[in-house]
């Protein structure tokens, strides 16, 4: 193993951890980016399935941009935090985006619940069914990311050594970005077209 | 010059996705309308990647890692246009 970080290190200048992480962001670009392209084309090829977009509570979706925007906000500075090896800080700005990320997951359900009360279920049309596809696989990015973030809070309380913290935060971090970056974009491409 | 804080930028986000609501409900035409709201969401997007993500402080190949898969996606959107958009 520290051989491969050795030539991870010496050839690219880049820590392995990090090369890891932005490699594995290149895949999930492609995973999103492959569904989001078909999608757009096949909305513009069907006329824009303004109709049923319109059933979308875009009020809800705004909050929850707003809500994944503060939590890349929180991320950041519990990055900056562990930089400058403030344990609280650090645990407490973790907290925050786990907090924001589970109100994110509740607004969701919310949304869900209540499209599928009114009868729109992922059968009930192409829209629908891109609508539930796309949000669903980025909610469970979500709850990957919450989960990732859990352990390391728990790992950051127990007094793990600063050398592992900054890099885990610096990791998980760039990984929790790229979820609302994912969401950036969908937001206008689903609820907003 | 010092690089905007955390603060700076989060603030910008609200702004712009404030801007892009606000856009989408405007009485533009539908084709403005979505074009200004997805140049909103690049934006945002930007600023994320560049100073959350610190991408501007980051080499070469991390910029090459990012960007190969953005031109593998557009490669593969181009080669589905036939079938998704030609084909009515």
């Amino acid at each position: 193993m520290n051989g491969l970080n050795a030539i991870a290190g010496e050839t690219s200048g880049v820590p392995s951890g990090k090369l890891g992480i932005w490699w594995f962001l290149a895949s999930e670009t492609m995973t999103f980016g492959g569904l989001l392209g078909v999608f757009v084309l096949t909305r513009y090829a069907a006329g824009g399935w303004h109709d049923a977009s319109e059933h979308l509570h875009v009020w809800m979706a705004a909050c929850n941009t707003l809500i994944l925007l503060t939590s890349s906000f929180t991320m950041a500075r519990a990055h900056a935090a562990a930089l400058r090896h403030e344990r609280r800080a650090t645990l407490h700005n973790l907290l925050a985006t786990i907090g924001l990320g589970l109100l994110f997951l509740g607004i969701k359900a919310l949304e869900y619940a209540s499209e599928l009360r009114a009868g729109f279920t992922p059968h009930s049309g192409p829209f629908w069914g891109f609508y539930y596809g796309l949000t669903g696989l980025h909610a469970a990015h979500v709850l990957g990311g919450l989960i990732a973030l859990a352990v390391l809070a728990v790992a950051t309380a127990r007094g793990q050594s600063w050398d592992l913290v900054e890099r885990r935060v610096e990791s998980t971090g760039l990984y929790w970005h790229f979820v609302d970056v994912v969401w950036i974009f969908l937001f206008p491409l689903v609820y907003l077209s | 010059m010092a690089a905007p804080s955390h603060t700076t930028i989060w603030t910008w986000l609200l702004a712009l996705l404030a801007a892009g609501v606000a856009a989408a409900a405007a009485p533009f035409g539908r084709a403005l309308a979505i074009g200004l709201v997805l140049v909103i969401a690049l934006i945002k997007a930007v600023l994320v990647v560049r100073h959350y993500m610190h991408l501007k402080r980051e080499p070469l190949i991390i910029y090459a890692i990012a960007a190969a898969p953005l031109l593998l996606v557009l490669v593969l959107a181009m080669a589905l246009v036939p079938d998704l958009v030609w084909r009515r």
